[in-house]
C-alpha cells in the first residue's frame, strides 16, 4: 500500500498542516484525509503544489509499503 | 442561456403547482357539495338517462376522490421537480437532496398513473351506465404517455444515482 508520510516532511519544514492547506489551495479537512491516509487517490496538481511548497520529490512523502 | 431557461422553467412550474394544489382543493370541495341531497337532485335532474341513479352518484364521488389524488400528486411532484431546478440553477448537481427529490417525482407519477388508470375505469362505467351506450368503452391513451414520462424520470433518476457515486469517487481524491 501507499503511505503518505507528510507529517515528517512538515517537522523537517516546521510547517503546520493549516499552513500547508492554505498555501496549496485546498481544505485542512482534505488535507487531513490525504495525511491519515482515507484518500482514494492524490491529484498530480496536488502533488505537485505540495512538492513545490515544501520543496521536496513525490518520493519524500509517498512511500510503498508490503502491509495492507 | 441557462439562468433564462431554468428561471423559464421555475415560473412555469409554479403556475402549475399553484394550478394542481387549487385542483386538489377543488376536488375535494366538490366532493363534498356532492353528498348534499339537493345537489345530487339537481345534477341527476340534467343526466335523466341514467341506467344506475344510485351507482351514478358513487361514481361522481370516488372520481372526484381520485381526481383530488391526481391533482395532489401532480402538485407534490412538479414541487420537487421545481426543487431540482432550483439546485441546478445554484450548481448543485450531483447532491443526495436531488436524487431524493427524483425518488418523491417518481412516487407522485406512480400515484398519478394509477389513479389516471382508475379514472379511465370510471369514466368509461360512466359512459356506459348512460342510456343508449351499451358498449363498455375504455380510453387509456393518457396512460402510455404517464409511463412514458415515469420511464424518462426513472432514467434520470438512474444518472443522478450513479453521478452521485461518481461524485462520492471524485471528492476521495484529493
Amino acid at each position: 500500500m501507499i503511505e503518505v508520510t507528510l507529517d515528517y516532511m512538515l517537522l523537517k519544514r516546521k510547517m503546520t498542516s493549516k499552513e500547508l492547506a492554505a498555501e496549496i489551495g485546498i481544505t485542512p479537512a482534505n488535507l487531513s484525509i490525504l495525511k491519515t491516509g482515507k484518500a482514494k487517490g492524490i491529484r498530480f496538481e496536488t502533488l505537485d503544489k505540495i512538492c513545490q511548497v515544501l520543496d521536496c520529490q513525490p518520493g519524500d512523502i509517498l512511500k510503498h509499503t508490503d502491509s495492507e | 442561456m441557462k439562468n433564462f431557461v431554468l428561471g423559464i422553467l421555475n415560473i412555469f412550474a409554479w403556475i402549475f403547482e399553484f394550478i394542481f394544489g387549487l385542483g386538489t382543493i377543488l376536488s375535494i370541495i366538490m366532493g363534498i357539495i356532492f353528498l348534499i341531497p339537493n345537489i345530487q337532485a339537481t345534477f341527476l335532474k340534467q343526466v335523466p338517462n341514467l341506467k344506475n341513479v344510485t351507482g351514478t352518484i358513487f361514481l361522481v364521488v370516488f372520481a372526484l376522490i381520485v381526481s383530488a389524488v391526481m391533482c395532489a400528486a401532480l402538485c407534490w411532484g412538479i414541487r420537487a421537480i421545481r426543487l431540482v431546478i432550483r439546485n441546478i440553477n445554484q450548481d448543485i448537481y450531483f447532491d443526495q437532496s436531488n436524487l431524493d427529490l427524483l425518488h418523491t417525482t417518481l412516487i407522485s407519477l406512480s400515484v398519478f398513473t394509477v389513479a389516471d388508470f382508475i379514472e379511465a375505469c370510471l369514466i368509461g362505467a360512466a359512459k356506459y351506465n348512460l342510456k343508449g351506450k351499451p358498449n363498455l368503452n375504455l380510453d387509456f391513451s393518457n396512460i402510455v404517455y404517464s409511463l412514458i414520462v415515469l420511464g424518462i424520470i426513472y432514467v434520470i433518476y438512474l444518472v443522478f444515482k450513479n453521478g452521485l457515486k461518481l461524485q462520492e469517487e471524485s471528492n476521495k481524491i484529493i
